[in-house]
């Protein structure tokens, strides 16, 4: 070529007027409505959304089982219509045999960089019994106008599903994770209240939200009286109180109302002027004992403590006290200090729970003698 | 050549913006400079007054677990607790006294004995016999019995119609003096109850005087009770965060109603309070610690110290007046090597702004 010779360029001939370029949609976010607000184990709620593409947390959701699931869904707009079209929308999961499918639709204009539905209901409800499910995938779905579905995406949730509705209690993150891990597929409160307490012997429960142990009594400083406390501490360490209160809010989060507190005493005027108590295993009574009847042995020297009975994350609690709080739901004991239960009768738990009384210096009535007596009173609150 | 101009014009025009960032930067240091001047003359700005604490010379700070300010006429003492064990079970909670003034000499005023090592709270105040009569908490495993405990060293059970339920934070009425003490306590957390001045010689039952979580009761001209309402968040010391309210109570039935006044837009711990000629003061522990008036109650004072950031990490606060002077104090990162007992003293007008 030479310069000033003209050139014959090629030209791009533009698009054809009837030429249409449809949406592509990716699943953004989702919240979720008429659940209910799993709590941060006293750290505040989770709110909305409680999924989000990319976030590295990803928030649990819970429902009363059998229910329907309300969601809104936010849609990033990946590819640009060439005109302003009504997208169909889908998203299907799988649940135990239970199919759940949503269906929406949104409308994208040429400009929209994202769009979210109005409130889709689920077609099919949850499955009908209490549940822990670590990972629900949901598969979304866009149907552009005159176009086959194409993918937009997966979301994945935890879901707790709880026997009735939470009553009395927040629906702390722990009271869910252990109650719905443990009692998964009970659809009688006597089975959730039986299943719940499975873990409960390990003496090795922890707080869901940041895998701290929680303890009794360790550190004994501890002055933690209920389950907000005992999931605020930041040594989750707590006193019986808390750990009854604990054990009964498991079963309120599902509804269950019928458990009670039990307080344990030698009786109310002597815990009132705390002048008796009684002694937690282990201690040995040696020999007859110099002191006059019935507190016959004197404390550290014919009476001997021994390596107690362990507690939650605890192998020495304290040794003694006036008063204890236990729980009797459905006419069983269960005594989450220390993991034991269920048990069938006060004569049970003292046999296996204590060695005997004290009063100031000296100890008495010797458990080992008086298997077939009771020396605590039972007072449900 | 026109390219040789624009050259030096564009080199003349970084040197003038070099020197008028220079000339910037030297005045923004003098000024600095001036601000540090006046702050070194014991943090006192030639603006509005500064409230500094600043750390009492006390042994074993590590050891003490509550304070209590407490005054005898004029003078200011500091009440303070520690725990030593009583093998093979139970534990002693020692009491002691210190005058402000004179910290090297302190005593015990009180001991009791406890089975548990539970951090148990309690309150002093000085007794009719120039001693200390004493409120505490009695651990007993599941529940906590209210203990009065007087000067002679004589224990009354004050919950004794109450044996089903748990109490805390007992606190003598504050402004409240005379023979005969008014306990207030929380029961099980939940309310906050006053039990009557013949508590402590016949079985009684309380009033309750509040619905919440943590709360102190005083009497000024009118009865008030500083509340605590319970939020989501992060703990201070194992203590709870709420929002702070005093409400005003009637002085006789069929009085001027309750009312209800929020300290707003603070997140609280620990605190207490005291009466100011016709005000009260709060003094709350949060992030950082405050006094609180409930004449202004959007209008909090914040408090300096040298180190500023054991602002943040205070507890087991006390409020006193006295002799028109204001004395607060509060323990610093407490259980720790480096605990320390922080101090302030000011006019009460200068706390009240008049």
């Amino acid at each position: 070529m030479e310069i000033g010779e003209s050139v014959a360029v090629p030209m791009v001939a533009p698009p054809a007027a009837d030429v249409v370029i449809h949406a592509r949609l990716q699943i953004k976010s989702i919240s979720f409505s008429g659940n209910h607000v799993v709590e941060q184990d006293t750290r505040g709620d989770f709110v909305p959304p409680e999924w989000v593409r990319g976030r590295r947390r990803q928030w649990p959701i819970c429902y009363t089982r059998n229910s329907n699931v309300r969601l809104t869904a936010r849609f990033e707009v990946v590819g640009a219509p060439s005109a302003t079209e009504t997208v169909s929308i889908r998203g299907t999961t799988s649940l135990a045999g239970s199919t759940l499918e949503w269906t929406g639709s949104v409308s994208v204009a040429p400009d929209a960089v994202e769009v979210v539905t109005a409130e889709i209901t689920s077609s099919g409800t949850l499955p009908n019994y209490v549940a822990y499910f670590q990972r629900m995938t949901t598969a979304w779905e866009a149907q552009p106008p005159g176009e086959a579905w194409s993918g937009a995406g997966n979301s994945n949730h935890l879901v707790y599903l709880t026997l009735g509705d939470p009553q009395g209690t927040p629906a702390y993150w722990t009271l869910l994770h252990i109650s719905c891990q443990n009692a998964h597929g009970a659809t009688q409160p006597t089975d959730l209240v039986e299943n719940t307490y499975r873990s409960f012997p390990s003496r090795s429960l922890t707080r869901r939200r940041d895998s701290v142990g929680l303890t009794y009594w360790n550190p004994d400083t501890t002055n933690v009286t209920n389950t907000q406390e005992l999931l605020a501490r930041a040594d989750g360490s707590g006193q019986c109180g808390s750990w009854s209160e604990f054990l009964l809010d498991m079963y309120k989060v599902h509804g269950i109302t019928a458990g009670k507190k039990v307080l344990v005493v030698r009786n109310i005027p002597v815990w009132r002027s705390s002048t008796i108590g009684f002694l937690v295993k282990n201690w040995d009574f040696v020999g007859a004992g110099s002191l006059p009847a019935p507190f016959t042995h004197q404390i550290g020297v014919e009476c001997v403590k021994r390596p107690g009975v362990p507690g939650q994350r605890n192998p020495n609690p304290p040794p003694a006290f006036y008063n204890h709080f236990v729980v009797k739901c459905f006419n069983k004991l269960y005594d989450p200090s220390y993991g034991s239960g269920p048990i069938d009768t006060q004569s049970s738990w003292e046999n296996s729970s204590i060695d005997g009384l004290f009063s100031g210096g000296a100890c008495g009535y010797p458990k080992s003698a008086n298997t077939g007596t009771n020396l605590l009173e039972f007072h449900p609150i | 050549m026109p390219r040789l101009f624009e050259l030096y014009a564009a080199a003349t025009i970084r040197i003038v913006v070099w020197l008028i960032a220079s000339t910037a930067a030297c005045i923004q240091g003098a000024n600095a400079m001036t601000i540090t001047a006046s702050l070194g003359n014991n943090d006192k700005p030639s603006g509005p007054p500064s409230f500094s604490l600043r750390q009492l010379d006390l042994r074993d700070t590590d050891r003490i677990d509550g304070i209590k300010l407490t005054a005898s006429g004029a003078a200011v003492t500091l009440v303070y607790s520690v725990q030593e064990a009583m093998p093979p079970a139970g534990t002693k909670m020692v009491i002691r006294a210190a005058a402000v003034d004179d910290l090297e000499n302190s005593k015990v005023v009180a001991t009791v004995d406890q089975l548990l090592p539970a951090k148990a709270r309690w309150d002093v105040r000085e007794s009719t016999s120039r001693g200390y009569d004493l409120v505490f908490e009695r651990a007993g495993g599941a529940l906590n019995a209210l203990m009065f405990k007087d000067s002679t060293g004589a224990e009354i059970l004050l919950s004794v119609s109450h044996p089903f339920e748990s109490f805390f934070r007992p606190h003598f009425v504050i402004g409240t003096h005379g023979a005969l003490p008014q306990v207030a306590a929380t029961a099980d957390k939940k309310k906050t109850v006053l039990f009557p001045p013949n508590a402590h010689s016949q079985p009684t039952h309380y009033e309750v005087v509040a619905e919440c979580a943590d709360a102190l009761v005083g009497q000024g001209k009118r009865g008030w009770v500083v509340t605590k309402a319970l939020v989501s968040g992060r703990s201070l010391f194992d203590v709870l965060p709420g929002k702070l309210s005093i409400i005003w109570r009637a002085n006789s039935p069929g009085g001027e109603k309750p009312q209800n006044v929020p300290f707003p837009d603070l997140v609280a711990f620990e605190f207490d309070a005291a009466n100011a000629n016709d005000d009260v003061i709060v003094f709350a522990t949060a992030k950082p610690a405050v006094l609180l008036r409930a004449s202004a109650p959007a209008k909090p004072i914040h408090l300096s110290a040298a180190e500023r950031s054991e602002l943040s990490q205070l507890a087991s606060p006390t409020v006193i007046v006295v002799s028109q002077y204001v004395h607060l104090a509060a323990i610093a990162n407490p259980g720790t090597k480096g605990a320390k007992v922080l101090y302030g003293k000011f006019p009460v007008s200068q706390v009240l702004g008049k």
